[in-house]
């Protein structure tokens, strides 16, 4: 089989949103019938250039050539005119739908505006047999394991004809013995003509899978490596070296301040072999007190799930967690409020905030709970209400029109600021917070930093899990490593490399 | 402020009253007898029930839940109370225990099942409704119960210096909720549930808790409702508060509850209950057949809150 003819050609894509470059100057080919892997760390501009590819975002500048057709821009329209498609994390076949009529997808009405239902379920099977996939085609898509349902997707992407698929992490929530059977498809799909982008964390697959690898880093291309080159500490060297971008100060000035009126205390909680659902397999970390605790790992790793568990959001199946020396068991957040730990979590939308609340609600309400008789039975303070209102819009300089405004008018950073201002003035002794920098701008994420810092040198322990690699090598102390649902290594910050972390967490 | 967001928030916070307004307004140019004192109290007095059974479901709605069971839990507390009355139990310990102490059972076997099965608060309170319901047939034997001292009839359904006892009893229950909700911390957890339950869990807001407590209330207030609903038929009716789910509904929708949760209020509901009693008062008084009576409210319940609704949403945008 040919398989240099090019399909797809990016040259020199640039991007630019409102304050950032995402994209500076990509250029990125594919050719028929190839699987090539795209790398990079969150934030490297990998999502970006699927977007553009997808037709979503337009470039603000660069060439976009497909099928030997040049364009400055596609729309999704177009895009799905030529055979591209985006198989996401998160599955978008319906669980109602039978396989068949998933794989269909609207396209059903088969003689005199009648479904036939055999004639399609015929179809369907020979044409999942041809990849290779057995999969029941008149039960419902709901039946389906996660990894069948992936698989339909993809089948289904193929079966409309694309021929040009791109995988954003196909494997985050797949069993190796899924990740196997994924990979036979996919080589039957390479075998069929199809080119695929495949876009992963996890640099063993990559390398077992790619015939070529291009890796990103802050927008930019920085390395490019064909089958028989591709290996994984050279991927990973092409990965790091990402600098953090400051609005206020500088790295210098923040390394200086970190060491500032900084005292490391023992330990006061401390994990042991934490096991939670699919995705916590075996955790084990410690915590000392007035510590920055960095956990790093890439998207999918099992790091949410730990710290649910731990406060007890999340089902524990195993392990030890140890407060003070003492085992606890926290059955509900209830009881982790109530022992002095703050969890801010990762959406804020969904899980942080109260929108029909204002933003003296918003603070108040876990000092409400702490304060109450079994959490319930109290009067509203109205004076303390209002008291930690102001507090925090003053420490925590929240930008906001008065203490009883609505959250949702607030910008993204205001908004994190409002959900740590929650546990700030609930005498929290041990901040957990999960992503807390995510989708605000560089302002704000310098502020929470240096607030970070503050509250670290107040005596708070704080546990910060991220998936950004630079933040958490300049504002933590110690980081501990997770993949695949372990934490497989524990480094003081100051004496490891980003090389030796992203070895540990993608491979 | 923009002229329309100004609009839309005296909208938010006046909107049902106005609508209460409008409609005193139309109904006294169509009809003489309308706008008099007799009939006015009148009709506060009539809508006495549909305040109470409105605060219960506020409780409800507020956790963005549902409390079908309402009508149901008042035919079962006012036969039992009855009953307990006419064996002798005298009327204050049949009132507290079998009128507002078996609301309040009632309303926490319902927040109870919600709670530990999760199931929706529709499907549970479904089933309490007829359950309720089938108890009050079995125990009544389907008929209604009247041999209980007469002076609980005049207790409460009578006068107490000059004011109708309903809307005292009213009064006290719609202050002692209102106090409830806005000044203590569980009212406020119960706000917060109905807001992003996820976010009230992980604030350390215990969800179960509240959720039995919030249907407690509202059976609670059922069970008070019943007080009122014997008193002024003279009889525990076996049959009594059928269908009156949708006037709980009502009430509090109208009064700018939102289905969603976390928004609402004891003001509101007030008012609300007071729209449906005008709208039934009004139609008794222009001779409307009680067949068209029931198309009238429905399509009156269905446009004040299509009104709340894009009125105060034209402010957002």
């Amino acid at each position: 089989m040919a398989t240099n003819t090019e399909i797809v050609k990016l040259e020199s894509i640039r991007k630019e949103f409102p304050g950032v470059v995402a994209l500076d100057g990509v250029s990125f080919s594919l050719k028929k019938g190839e699987i090539h892997a795209l790398v990079g760390e969150n934030g490297a501009g990998k999502s970006t250039l699927i977007k553009i590819l997808a037709g979503i975002y337009t470039p603000t500048s660069g060439k976009i050539t497909v099928k030997g057709k040049t364009y400055t821009h596609l729309t999704p329209s177009i895009a799905r005119d030529l055979g591209i498609a985006v198989v996401h994390q998160e599955l978008s076949v319906i669980d109602t739908q039978t396989v068949a009529e998933a794989l269909f997808m609207g396209e059903i009405t088969q003689g005199a505006g009648f479904i036939s239902w055999k004639k399609m379920n015929t179809i369907s099977r020979n044409f999942l047999s041809s990849l290779g996939l057995d999969l029941p085609v008149q039960q419902s898509v709901g039946s389906l394991t996660i990894a069948q349902k992936q698989l339909l997707e993809i089948a289904r992407a193929v079966f409309q004809n694309a021929d040009i698929v791109v995988m954003d992490e196909p494997t985050s929530s797949l069993s190796e013995a899924e990740v196997e059977f994924l990979f036979n498809v996919i080589k039957n799909l390479k075998s069929k003509g199809v080119s695929i982008i495949y876009i992963s964390h996890r640099l063993s697959e990559v390398k077992e899978i790619a015939d070529e690898v291009t890796v990103l880093r802050d927008g930019k291309v920085t390395g490019n490596l064909k089958r028989g080159e591709i290996d994984i500490d050279r991927i990973v060297s092409y990965m790091v070296g990402r600098k953090l971008s400051f609005k206020y100060g500088s790295h210098q000035e923040f390394r200086q301040k970190k060491m500032e009126n900084r005292r490391i205390g023992s330990e006061i909680l401390k994990v042991e072999h934490l096991k939670s659902g699919k995705k916590v397999k075996d955790v084990t970390f410690e915590l000392r007190e007035g510590e920055i605790l960095g956990l790093f790992g890439v998207v999918g790793s099992g790091r949410t799930e730990t710290l649910k568990a731990i406060i007890g959001a999340g089902k524990k199946d195993g392990g030890t967690i140890i407060l003070h020396g003492q085992p606890i068991r926290l059955r509900s957040p209830y009881y982790s409020v109530k022992k002095d730990i703050g969890f801010v979590p990762e959406d804020r939308r969904y899980e942080g905030l109260i929108f029909t609340f204002n933003l003296s609600q918003n603070i108040s309400l876990p000092t409400f709970v702490k304060r109450a008789i079994l959490g319930m039975f109290g009067w509203v303070e109205k004076k303390l209400e209002k008291m930690l209102a102001s507090s925090a819009i003053e420490k925590l300089r929240i930008k906001t029109p008065g203490i009883d405004s609505r959250v949702d008018a607030l910008s993204g950073g205001n908004q994190q600021k409002v959900v740590i201002g929650k546990w700030l003035f609930s005498n929290s002794k041990i901040l957990i917070l999960d992503e807390p920098t995510r989708g605000i701008d560089v302002g704000a994420k310098e502020e929470i930093y240096n607030l970070i810092l503050e509250l670290a040198s107040s005596g708070i322990s704080v546990i910060f899990s991220s998936s950004e690699l630079p933040e958490i090598l300049m504002l933590c102390d110690r980081v501990v490593v997770f993949n695949a649902g372990r934490t497989v290594a524990t480094f003081d910050v100051d004496s490891v490399t980003e090389t030796e972390i992203l070895r540990a967490a993608t491979t | 402020m923009l002229k329309e967001e100004l609009f839309a928030r005296i909208w938010e916070r006046f909107g049902t009253l106005i609508i209460l307004l409008s409609l005193i307004l139309i109904v006294s140019l169509l009809s003489p007898y309308f706008f008099t004192v007799d009939n006015l109290m009148q009709v506060v007095v009539q809508s006495s029930i549909f305040m109470l059974i409105g605060m219960a479901e506020l409780f409800a709605i507020l956790t963005a839940g549902i409390d079908l069971s309402v009508g149901s839990i008042i035919a079962l507390t006012g036969a039992v109370m009855a009953k307990m009355m006419a064996a002798g139990w005298g009327i204050l310990p049949s009132v507290l225990v079998g009128g507002i102490g078996l609301g309040a059972l009632l309303g926490s076997i319902n927040g109870t099942l919600i709670a530990v099965t999760e199931l929706p608060p529709f499907i549970i309170t479904l089933g309490g409704l007829t359950v309720y319901r089938g108890i009050t047939l079995v125990i009544t034997e389907g008929r209604p119960i009247y041999n209980y001292p007469y002076e609980f009839n005049i207790i409460f359904a009578g006068q107490w210096k000059g004011i109708p006892s309903p809307i005292l009893v009213v009064v006290i229950a719609g202050v002692i909720t209102h106090i409830f909700l806005k000044y203590t911390k569980t009212g406020r957890n119960i706000y917060a549930i109905g807001g992003n339950v996820k976010a009230a869990w992980l604030s350390g807001v215990r969800v179960k808790t509240h959720l039995i407590v919030a249907y407690t209330m509202s059976g609670l207030l059922s069970g008070v409702a019943a007080l009122i609903m014997v008193a002024r038929v003279a009889a525990a009716e076996p049959l009594a508060g059928t269908g009156y789910e949708l006037f709980a509904i009502a009430s509090t929708v109208i009064g700018g509850t939102s289905f969603f949760g976390g928004i609402g209020n004891v003001p509101g509901t007030i008012i609300g209950a007071l729209v449906i009693g005008v709208i039934n008062n009004a139609l008794n008084i222009l001779n409307v057949q009680t067949y068209y009576q029931q198309i009238v409210s429905g399509l009156v319940i269905i446009g004040t809150v299509y009104a709340n609704k894009i009125l105060i949403r034209r402010g957002e945008k």
